[in-house]
């Protein structure tokens, strides 16, 4: 029991110093002065950091263990996960230091729900139990819902709060149902558990499928997935930006987590073939994805539409995870070098749209003369987004697409050839953006403030995003080591 | 002789065995009808209050099928939670919400005639899978569920127990957010 303490610290951490942020946020009422509801998040989600790291460091979890019965999992694929969750909330901390600078808001409250929606995100890479995959996506539900409906007074945030709910509620109704049928076959809600069960008794066919189907509802949600996707862009538009950005990717981030999880320990393609299904709704998933993002005029429905592209890259990898080897490690590259990149230019469109007060595309018009550094890092978040070297994005996309083929599937050597297509028609969208930036004239062109703390963020996530590229070999065998599950006791 | 008293002995059994199912089966078939009934009722009447009314009957026919299933604890959290919190939550609601209470609204919108087939397809599926396939589970022996529940509760599912705790707290503080009125001189 002394261990599985340490083992959870990272929770505990997180839980205390939610409900300390309330307090914390109580105690400082004031505007001016130390920003400490901000500074105590960081605090909070550094010390959960420190244990995270270490258990990943230690290599003792790399083969795997769990606690509280097995329903907790200890392994390299959840801390990865939570590593994930507590730097993009970290940057998302910083960018909402900006972005809510002139707006009237419950600061407190706000830092602790983020905290505790990091909370959610680090349980949920862990739940190795479909009860806690349930409270846990729930939880992490519940708080997205308060967070994106943040700017009360903007009806489009309100929007983005209601439809985001009626969304999650049927989706997460469905994905219940999905899980009922899964208990019923089986007996028994622990993953590893319904692994056994099913390779001792074979389900049938149909009613397993129709399970799977039911539970993809509910992760597919989380990650953006066509078909259910239409949340993604009134959602990513109305909510205020830091938490688009959060949603984007540590949302996005928690649902791969569990979607990995359950189909490679829980219901493995020995028990359900499933790699057809998943190849399918990659396919579609990228070239809706990719194809509708053409038409965007708005910065954050583009990008909306582009993380459901990104959805689609990520699903390949995941199919790709029943025929190779490298495929989850290439997964975890990718989800790493998209959460530097994606924050990254999540914080440009923040820091750019509360100051000229538009999140059109046609309004960056030469943003080359008015905030020259902003524009450079976005030229290299949106290549690093497109899958262009020198950037992030390239080697994870590389990586994909070489698990991929080296699977020696033809279906997936298909599909990666509709993934390298869509990859040709995102340039166009999003060398759009850079196009505007460099070669529109500006109808105004005073130079845009660019404030310390962005200064430090936009830095901070293009220097990731050219590092895991340059210096690609930690960051690759991080992946290695993370990949490791736990299958059993 | 001893041929006879074995078929009669049968036919005993299988008269009581005919005549138990049976009584399980009319109770099913009235919680199930009422359950069903009161639920398309719940979405077809124009008045929310009948709604409401309603609602409360299909969460009693869903307790029901709880206590059929034996499942004691669940029946009574059902009626606890479902009828005396959430329905009387709904109805404090809409009690304070004038607008509501009189209007006569419609539940339906143009899109039914789309919604309709692929529902029903839905529907048609899902029966078709879940009656035809074997299920290959036993049903658990009828017993006192409660103290079963509390021990698994406090052992194997502590993490979620404790867990939810948070979601609670979480949701307090977001209902709190969202609901309150901000004042123009609010100083965070």
């Amino acid at each position: 029991m002394n261990f599985s303490l340490f083992y959870l610290s990272p929770e505990l951490i997180l839980a205390l110093g939610g409900i300390a942020a309330l307090f914390v946020g109580l105690a400082s009422k004031s505007r001016k002065g130390f920003p400490w509801p901000e500074v105590f998040c960081l605090l909070v989600l550094a010390a959960a950091l420190v244990p995270t790291i270490a258990m990943l460091t230690m290599g003792r979890v790399t083969s795997g263990t769990s606690i509280f019965g097995g329903i907790f999992a200890v392994d390299g694929l959840a801390m990865f996960f939570k590593i994930v969750a507590l730097i993009s909330t970290g940057i998302v901390t910083l960018i909402s230091t900006d972005f809510f600078r002139r707006i009237r808001f419950h600061r407190g409250e706000y830092y602790a729900l983020l905290i505790f929606a990091t909370l959610a995100i680090t349980t949920l890479a862990a739940s190795a139990d479909l009860i806690m995959i349930y409270l846990t996506l729930e939880f992490l539900s519940l708080t997205s819902y308060i967070l994106a409906g943040y700017l009360k007074q903007d009806t489009k945030s309100n929007e983005a709060a209601v439809k985001y709910f009626l969304y999650g509620s049927i989706a997460s109704a469905v994905m219940i149902y999905g899980m009922s049928l899964i208990y019923g076959l089986t007996g028994t809600t622990n993953i590893v558990e319904i692994a056994s069960t099913f390779k001792v008794n074979p389900a049938s066919y149909s009613l397993l499928y129709l399970a799977v189907v039911m539970l993809l509802a509910g992760f597919g949600y989380k990650i953006a997935m066509v078909p259910f996707h239409q949340w993604s862009p009134d959602v990513y538009e109305g909510a205020p930006t830091p938490v688009t950005a959060f949603l984007s990717v540590g949302s996005k981030a928690a649902g791969f987590a569990v979607l990995i999880r359950v189909f490679a320990t829980g219901i493995s393609t020995a028990i359900l073939d499933w790699a057809g299904l998943i190849m399918v709704l990659s396919a579609v998933t990228m070239t809706v994805g990719n194809l509708v993002a053409i038409p965007q005029t708005n910065i954050k429905r583009m990008l909306a539409y582009s993380s459901i592209g990104q959805a689609g890259y990520l699903l390949l990898g995941v199919a790709a995870m029943a025929y190779s080897s490298i495929a989850l490690p290439s997964v975890l590259l990718y989800i790493f070098a998209y959460t530097f990149t994606n924050l990254g230019a999540f914080a440009v469109v923040s820091m750019i749209s509360t100051r000229i007060k538009s999140d059109y595309i046609r309004d960056y018009a030469g943003l080359i003369r008015r905030a020259p550094a902003a524009a450079v890092a976005m030229v290299f978040f949106m290549l690093s987004l497109a899958g262009i070297p020198p950037t992030a994005g390239f080697l994870g996309k590389f990586y994909i697409f070489a698990a991929a083929i080296q699977s020696g599937n033809s279906w997936l050597l298909a599909l990666t050839i509709v993934a390298i297509i869509n990859t040709i028609i995102s340039v166009y969208y999003y060398m759009n953006v850079v196009r505007y930036m460099f070669f529109v004239k500006a109808k105004r062109i005073e130079p845009i403030e660019q404030p310390g703390i962005m200064n430090f963020v936009i830095g901070m996530t293009f220097a990731m995003t050219i590092i895991i590229l340059v210096y690609a070999g930690p960051f690759i065998s991080m992946a290695h080591i993370s990949s490791g599950m736990f299958k059993g006791i | 002789m001893p041929f006879d008293l074995h078929s009669i002995n049968l036919f005993d059994m299988g008269k009581q065995f005919v005549f138990t199912l049976t009584l399980q089966k009319i109770s099913f078939l009235a919680v199930a009808f009422m359950t069903f009934a009161s639920a398309v009722a719940v979405v077809t009447m124009k008045n929310i209050f009948h709604s409401l009314l309603f609602l409360v009957l299909t969460f009693l026919g869903v307790a029901g099928i709880y206590l059929l299933l034996s499942a004691d604890f669940l029946a009574a959290v059902q009626v606890l939670v479902y009828i005396g919190a959430i329905t009387v939550l709904i109805m404090f609601a809409l009690m304070l919400t004038s607008k509501l209470m009189a209007k006569r609204v419609s539940q339906t919108m143009e899109q039914w005639i789309v919604a309709l087939p692929v529902t029903l397809g839905i529907l048609v599926v899902l029966i078709r899978l879940v009656v035809l396939n074997p299920w290959g589970m036993k049903a658990a022996p009828a017993g006192p569920t409660t103290g079963i529940i509390g021990t698994s509760l406090m052992t194997k599912y502590l993490l979620p127990f404790e867990l939810a705790s948070i979601v609670l707290l979480v949701a307090v503080v977001g209902a709190i957010l969202l609901a309150k009125e901000d004042k123009s001189d609010d100083p965070s």
